[in-house]
């Protein structure tokens, strides 16, 4: 049970009835509707972030799914995880990703080091962009660190008001 | 020219931007759109942002200033607020009626021949039918209390709230306001909306954003699509017509309501004061 109302859409405000067209925006789109006014700006951003970049989509899953379970975040791990699988993860992989076994021997180097960089993003922010940057570009790094920052703030704000699939 | 005074002029918005001041009211009336009564939490917009809304509305480009509620003169201190505002922007406050003893009197006197109209509502002629909807004696109360403003030099409007008037009905009301010395223009026919405690009563239309004029709304919860908006139901704030919940600066409550009615929303029309 969520620490705030979720807005239904017979409840959602002007700005927020877009998002509901389509049906059940999900428990942060419905957490955020009672603000209306930061549901563009944050949306905007996770859709941005989240979505097509110039960093390939499985890299960006590693990120973002061991940066969720590395903030000990219940929602965005459980979430993740199915979108993982989705993706094509293997069980090794995503037992990895959880934070639960090695990246299997069969990474590649970048891939580690992706790995790592999430670890390290979500414990010692300091220390993650020395782990990436023998195997990305400045840009990418850039994106990355934004990639991993905002999965880490969807953590936050998930695992505060406690939402749940 | 302001977008807004824009809006204004092109009839996409009203200009009346509308505070709520409170939630509380010494009645509680049947179709009560804010569930208001004497012991509802007290919610207020915090006196001095009264003024400091209205001149931020001003350099905006609204062009007058309504204030609701709740009863707007349980708030402590409220005559001396609207004696700013009405040196601002021609306003008008709607109230129930029962508070203009002689101590509030005395402190509106000074708003006496200013840009400052009371309006109160009457939803009938028989005090029977009145206050079967809006409580005991409340009937006395308002014809008492018009003449001792009219007297004073402050402007009353009448505001009636039904189902629907038999016309016999109507013109017995309209024969008593104008024998009150409330000219026709300044008697305002609504029907109840279908939110507050009307939803529980089974009284009134349902009114949508579609259905409303826009016109900003502000209570202590935000901002609103129109004075319908800030509405309470099962104790509970409706949040379907919410457009923010900054307030301050004026500017942004103001770009969303310019963001919507430009969407399409909007059905402009004729200035729709709420119930009080
Ligand atoms: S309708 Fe007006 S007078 Fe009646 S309870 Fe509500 S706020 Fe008070």
């Amino acid at each position: 049970m969520a620490k705030v109302e979720l807005l239904s859409k017979e409840r959602a405000p002007l700005l927020a009835r877009p998002y509901y067209e389509r049906g059940d925006p999900g428990p942060i789109a419905a957490a955020l509707a009672t603000v209306p006014e930061l549901m563009q700006p944050m949306l905007a951003l996770i859709d941005t972030v989240f979505g097509p970049t110039s960093v390939e989509p499985r890299h960006k899953e590693i990120v973002i799914l061991r940066v969720s379970s590395a903030n000990g975040c219940r929602y965005c791990t459980d979430l993740h995880t199915k979108v993982a699988r989705r993706m094509g993860f293997a069980p090794d992989e995503l037992a990895a990703l959880r934070g639960e076994a090695a990246p299997p021997q069969r990474w590649s180097a970048k891939e580690r080091a992706l790995h790592a960089f999430s670890e390290a993003l979500a414990k010692e922010p300091g220390e993650a962009v020395e782990l990436l940057r023998a195997h990305v570009s400045e840009p990418e790094i850039v994106e990355l660190v934004a990639l991993g920052s905002t999965t880490a703030l969807l953590n936050c704000f998930a695992t505060a008001l406690e939402l749940s699939g | 020219m302001t977008a807004i005074a824009e809006a204004v002029a092109g009839g996409l918005i009203g200009g009346r931007l509308w505070l709520y001041a409170n939630y509380h009211c010494n009645l509680t009336c049947a179709y009560c759109l804010t569930e208001s009564g004497p012991t509802v939490p007290r919610r207020e917009l915090p006196l001095h942002r009264l003024p400091e809304i209205t001149e931020e509305a001003r350099a905006m480009g609204f062009t007058a200033i309504g204030v609701t509620g709740g009863e707007p003169f349980l708030v402590r201190g409220l005559p001396n607020a609207l004696d700013r505002m009405a040196a601002i922007l021609p306003t008008l406050v709607l109230s129930n009626g029962t508070f203009f003893g002689r101590a509030l009197l005395s402190q509106l006197a000074p708003l006496g021949g200013r840009d400052f109209k009371v309006q109160i509502s009457l939803d009938s002629a028989e005090p029977a039918a009145n206050d079967e909807m809006r409580g005991p004696r409340n009937f006395a109360k308002v014809v008492e209390a018009i003449p001792r403003l009219i007297a004073l030099g402050i402007g009353v409007r009448i505001a009636t709230t039904t189902e629907g008037l038999e016309p016999a009905a109507l013109e017995r009301l309209c024969d008593l306001h104008r024998s009150l010395g409330i000219p026709d223009a300044d008697h305002v026919v609504r029907p109840i909306v279908r939110r507050g405690r009307a939803v529980d009563m089974g009284l009134g239309v349902e009114a949508g954003p579609a259905d409303l004029p826009a016109e900003l709304t502000i209570s202590t919860d935000g901002a609103f699509w129109s004075p319908f908006g800030p509405t309470v139901h099962g104790g509970r704030l409706d949040t379907d017509l919410l457009l923010t919940r900054v307030t301050r600066p004026l500017t942004r409550p103001a770009a969303a309501l310019l963001e919507v009615a430009g969407a399409g929303s909007s059905r402009p029309g004729p200035e729709q004061p709420r119930i009080c």
